[in-house]
């Protein structure tokens, strides 16, 4: 008889049928609980690492994963921030205010509300005053605040500077080291930094602390500040989209060619070709 | 025992026979949990033979197969107090050795080696055997290795995944919603994969099929 002729056919699930009768002998089994016995005695004595039982630990936070994770989020970026924020433009604040209320018969220097403002410009006048080796009182100004800055870390304060802010106690501590060790540039400076100075240390004083006169000079700096932003918006009304749309198109290497070109001197802006 | 059978209720459509089974699981569980370690004898008196069945389809190697069914019972008897009913215990351990299968065969991907138990004719194999082959004596049994030799090949050229499915369902006859609930997926997933695991196994033993 032929195979195709065949009445009962084998189906796949027969086929797979005879997998179920594949068994192993009874010997087996015997050595399989004797194995069996000798491994189980063998993890109950040994002491399961520490990190087994981690995933026990988090299973109760599993339903709190996504508001933690947000917080977890949250917190980085806050410290993140907090430790990498610019320390140029908190060193150049109290610094131009002192300034500002010191003598405010002389200009101010442009340079220190540039140095608020834009870094990049700090940078580029630093570099200018380096080159340059005649540097005006002014560019030097900036070139020490900056470079005073880390000298003194900023901590936590103490005895009769607990008033000042951290800012204002490295800037005194760094002029009058600067001072010190270099009378030349206590002369460059001028008077503005023993009025400075004196003015921290007579601040620190409790009762100097309870009259404002600081706001006033903060008001005052604060109205100084807007007055180049007004003269830009007002001034220059042509001329201010049109930049913008130049900065737009600039890449930033070009910007910076740009600003290299441009140095302003006293009462003087130069620009090279 | 009404939280059990209330969960296995909720999970898989359950026969009578399992439930009640479920229910005995649970009293020796509880048992364990309690302390009497022997107790847990009885469990692995009870399913070793399934599990390692399961477990011998997927790797089709016999010294693998028995190391993986002690490593499932001791992982069993090492969370047992984790184990709070919420499912049967069948299913809990079936989970176990499945995944820890899985698990060996994603590491030893590039060792293959077969080896096959002899099948025990009982009435229905004895049947389906003379069915196959006319044959007597040792062409008979020739016959009968080398078709052994051809299920395996053709189980593991399943992904692990479709063999699973194929092992759990057709081998040791399991519903649908009870391999999803072991496997970890939906019951149309797996019946979709049993579909393509058999197409292609229908396709590969195409010559013993008449």
């Amino acid at each position: 008889m032929s195979e195709k002729n065949s009445p009962s056919r084998v189906t796949l699930e027969d086929l797979l049928h005879l997998k179920r009768a594949e068994r192993p002998p009874e010997a087996f089994w015997a050595e399989f609980d004797k194995e069996l016995r000798t491994r189980q005695l063998a993890a109950a004595v040994e002491q399961r690492r520490w990190w087994f039982s981690l995933p026990r630990v988090f299973v109760g936070f599993s339903r709190y994963q996504m508001p933690m994770g947000a917080a977890a989020v949250l917190a980085v970026t806050f410290l993140t921030l907090r430790e990498y924020r610019e320390p140029g433009i908190e060193l150049a604040i109290p610094a131009a205010a002192e300034l500002a209320a010191d003598d405010t018969s002389s200009q101010i220097d442009p340079n220190f509300v540039l140095a608020e403002r834009d870094p990049v410009s700090v940078e580029s006048r630093e570099t200018l005053a380096h080159d340059a080796t005649a540097a005006e009182p002014a560019a030097t100004r900036t070139v020490v605040s900056r470079e005073m800055a880390p000298l003194v870390p900023w901590g936590p304060a103490e005895s009769s500077t607990d008033i000042m802010s951290p800012s204002a106690r490295s800037i005194a501590a760094n002029l009058a080291a600067a001072t010190e060790a270099q009378p030349e540039w206590g002369n460059l400076l001028g008077a503005k930094v023993a009025s400075l100075t004196a003015k921290i240390g007579a601040r620190s004083e409790p009762l100097a602390q309870v009259s404002s006169p600081n706001d006033m000079r903060r008001e005052r700096l604060f109205a100084y500040n807007a007055q180049p932003v007004a003269m830009v918006t007002t001034g220059e009304d042509r001329a201010t989209p049109g930049r913008e749309r130049l900065s737009t198109r600039l890449s930033d290497e070009q910007l910076y060619e740009s600003v290299r070109r441009m140095s302003g001197s006293g009462d003087r802006l130069t620009l090279k070709f | 025992m009404a939280f059990l059978s209330k969960a296995l209720e909720k999970t898989v459509a359950v026969s009578p026979e399992r439930r009640q089974e479920a229910d005995s699981d649970w009293s020796v569980v509880q048992r364990v949990q309690s302390g009497d370690v022997a107790a847990f004898d009885q469990l692995v008196l009870k399913y070793r033979e399934r599990i390692f069945g399961v477990v011998y389809n997927m790797t089709s190697n016999r010294e693998d197969a028995s190391d993986l069914t002690q490593d499932t019972f001791i992982k069993a008897f090492q969370s047992i107090n984790r184990f709070q009913g919420q499912s049967s215990f069948f299913t809990w351990i079936y989970r176990i050795a499945v995944n820890s299968t899985l698990t060996h065969l994603r590491k030893s991907k590039l060792r293959s080696f077969f080896s096959f138990e002899k099948i025990n004719e009982e009435d229905k194999t004895t049947e389906l055997l003379a069915q196959l082959t006319d044959k007597k004596g040792v062409d008979r049994e020739i016959y009968v290795k080398e078709l052994q030799e051809k299920l395996n090949e053709a189980l593991q050229k399943l992904s692990t995944k479709h063999r699973a499915v194929v092992t759990l369902f057709e081998i040791d006859g399991l519903s649908h919603e009870e391999i999803a609930e072991i496997v970890g997926c939906s019951v149309g997933t797996v019946r979709s994969r049993l579909h393509y695991a058999k197409q292609l196994l229908q396709a590969d033993l195409q010559s013993y099929l008449r």
